[in-house]
């Protein structure tokens, strides 16, 4: 028997703010990229996350998922700890903490690093401290598969609260910046130094960004179903994916459960910017999505790591709930053959996918199901294309710091060449998606 | 919640005696190259698993099917090694030498990773950190899957402690006797003489912020042989010899 599991809470922080401000962000095209810390190379842009983070809270990636948590309790979010189980996503866990302690210890200095902070390096760390902090009565985990691991982490809160292992199931992401993170993905080339521009036929990489987000799922139907969640592994390669996108063609329709491709209103991409990943991402979105628009959020708030399956997920639930499709910071002109959001749509959306892939050949999808009210009119402004225009004013290649550090998209101009095929490229994809919405109202 | 253990294997032993991994044949050598010491010690625990799968999985009614069987991993430090050593390396050679497979291998889900494509496994693969807790954690997310899905399900565990880790955490006194291992099982929602149950009070467990001695660390080498192996071959039921994991092994 079906037990269906609903979204009952949730909240993101990321750079662009709290979640009214990351919406906002990304509807305003907002890009918060800027220099990383002092111990970060100067040239590859990161999204830090500007709060009021407790100074007490010597673990970022902790200090990123309490604040998150702090905020949403502000606004009235009851966390009864009894029976709630903790479920906490992240790849680099308490990673910046322990560089301290490796650092001096590799240098051959005298080891000044508090012992606490080296114990608290280890994996499960957020998690133990997220429990303890509420008080969670329930199981504690961290769940690390890498990028899909906020994805993968509603599937076991689901499965947990399924079996009656706990009461409410508490989805917590949360990656702070670290040198591993940085420093490992510049020596896999896989950082822009301009822009991230997701699914843009000019991408050249990713940016990492900091953030935190939560998902508190309970039991029984509620407005924003819990359709499925579904992980596939490629056995293919450890960072590259499979060419093709087989394993996230099967992730996604696992996790859809039984309906029908062309069912699928709106996608949240992983979309890293990087050449491989989306060029793979792309090819898997027309066979398992093909009429799904899709929206690209890490060209404002940066890859969050093991965070981006919550933080994403949280955003493609007020996306549906809202009845928008978020634009695509950072992309001018999209891929072949998928529906990239370019600016703002209103859409009404049943049924969304948020998906992730992860080093280790993983993929992952998480479907939600919105039956709440419709709040907004059904294929609004589905006939305009203010993505035409705002393909010269977001056509600049490099990133300029504000006096604040933040960083804005450049205006320059785009070849008469160039911008007119960049207009066929969208008229085709706008072409095939009419199409096929045709076919479906037919 | 309970499942059959249809197939299991263990290695392990302790820091002062440690040997290298043997690979398993199935694993080409070129590969076996780039797997972090987790990963090789979760390779040569699931090797043998995998092998007796398909005929375990026969005899109770159950298809073992590598494009569909999950595959949960719990390791307790991770690949505190691997990230030990990307991070030696950018402290010495500096950052234009940073080792990408050192990076790729720092993620806690590399040895699954390793695993899934020596192996072959497309199902869903899952990475679970949990401490002093993280078999129970790995056996409850198995238990509580095979409970929705039904079906048969891999779990493997492993941790390494290598040298230079483990002097870190002497300098703050926090180890005492460690080892490391790595252990697999091939689990089935199916009736058997040899089953493995969660307890009922395992969901409320915690892992103690201030137990980090010998004991936790003990549990993180949850494939140390006198543990799981002994209890299943003996035929006793006997809880895991571990604080904190509440598990049962019914023979």
């Amino acid at each position: 028997m079906h037990v269906p599991v609903h979204l009952a809470a949730m909240g993101c922080l990321t750079a662009l703010g709290d979640l009214d401000g990351t919406m906002s962000g990304l509807r305003r095209g907002v890009v918060p990229f800027g220099p990383g810390p002092a111990w970060a190379p100067a040239d590859l842009p990161v999204a830090l996350v500007h709060g009021d983070l407790d100074p007490l809270d010597r673990h970022r990636t902790f200090a990123l998922a309490k604040q998150v948590l702090v905020l949403a309790r502000q606004q009235g979010l009851d966390l009864d700890p009894e029976g709630l189980a903790v479920v906490f996503a992240t790849t680099t866990s308490a990673m910046l903490a322990g560089e301290a302690a490796i650092e001096e210890r590799v240098s051959g200095r005298p080891v000044t690093v508090p012992v606490d902070l080296l114990v608290s390096h280890l994996a499960h760390q957020p998690a133990e401290s997220v429990g303890e902090w509420l008080g969670a009565r329930g199981p504690r985990l961290v769940v690390s598969t890498a990028c899909t691991s906020g994805t993968v982490a509603f599937g076991i809160a689901a499965d947990l609260l399924r079996a009656g292992r706990c009461r409410r199931a508490l989805v917590v992401g949360a990656d702070a910046l670290c040198r591993t993170t940085v420093y490992g993905f510049r020596s896999l080339g896989a950082h822009t130094r301009t822009a991230c521009r997701p699914f843009d036929v000019e991408r050249d990489g990713m940016a990492i960004g900091e953030g935190a987000a939560f998902a508190l799922l309970e039991l029984g139907e509620g407005a924003l179903e819990l359709v499925g969640v579904a992980s596939r592994t490629d056995a293919h390669h450890l960072t590259a994916p499979e060419p093709g996108g087989g394993g996230l063609v099967r992730a996604i329709r696992a996790a859809v459960g039984g309906a029908d491709a062309d069912a699928i209103d709106h996608v949240n991409a992983h979309a890293t910017g990087t050449p491989t990943n989306d060029g793979v991402e792309a090819a898997a979105l027309r066979v398992a999505a093909p009429s799904a628009w899709v929206s690209a959020t890490k060209g404002a708030t940066g890859h969050t790591l093991g965070a981006a399956g919550v933080v994403e997920a949280v955003l493609l639930a007020e996306s549906m709930r809202r009845g928008v499709i978020p634009p695509s910071t950072g992309c001018r002109a999209a891929v072949d053959g998928v529906a990239v959001a370019l600016a703002e749509r209103t859409r009404v959306q049943r049924l969304g996918v948020s998906v992730n892939l992860a080093f280790g050949g993983h993929n992952a999808a998480l479907a939600l199901r919105y039956r709440g009210a419709s709040p907004g009119a059904e294929y609004t402004n589905e006939l305009q294309h203010p993505e035409i225009a705002r393909t010269e004013t977001l056509a600049g290649p490099h990133l300029r710091r504000s006096p604040q550090g933040l960083a804005e998209p450049t205006s320059s101009a785009v070849s008469p060449d160039r911008a007119l095929e960049r207009r066929k490229v969208i008229a085709d994809a706008e072409a095939r998606c009419a199409e096929r919405r045709h076919r479906r109202a037919g | 919640m309970k499942a059959a253990v249809l197939a299991h294997h263990a290695l392990g032993w302790p820091l002062s005696a440690v040997q290298d991994v043997v690979r398993p044949p199935t694993v080409e050598a070129g590969a076996w190259r780039r797997f972090s010491r987790v990963a090789r010690l979760s390779a040569a625990a699931v090797a043998p698993v995998i092998a007796a799968a398909p005929a375990a999985c026969e005899a109770v009614g159950v298809v073992f099917d590598r494009d569909e069987v999950p595959l949960f991993f719990g390791t307790g430090l991770g690949e505190y090694s691997s990230s030990y050593g990307f991070l030696k390396s950018l402290v010495e050679k500096g950052p234009a030498m940073a080792s990408p497979l050192l990076f790729q291998n720092s993620v806690h889900n590399a040895a699954a990773g390793h695993v899934s494509i020596a192996f072959g496994l497309r199902g869903p693969s899952e990475t679970i950190c949990a401490g002093a807790l993280t078999t129970l954690r790995t056996f409850e997310r198995a238990l509580c899957w095979l409970a929705a899905n039904g079906g048969c399900a891999l779990v493997v565990l492993a941790d390494d402690v290598n040298a230079d880790s483990a002097e870190g955490w002497r300098l703050g006194g926090v180890l005492g006797q460690v080892g490391e291992g790595g252990a697999a099982f091939l689990l089935a929602a199916v009736p058997a003489r040899a089953a493995i149950e969660l307890c009922a009070d395992a969901a409320g467990r915690h892992a103690e912020p201030g137990s980090r001695g010998a004991a936790d660390f003990g549990a993180f080498c949850t494939a140390d042989a006198h543990g799981i192996d002994a209890a299943l071959e003996r035929g006793v039921e006997a809880a895991f010899d571990y604080p904190g994991c509440v598990l049962r092994v019914h023979g």
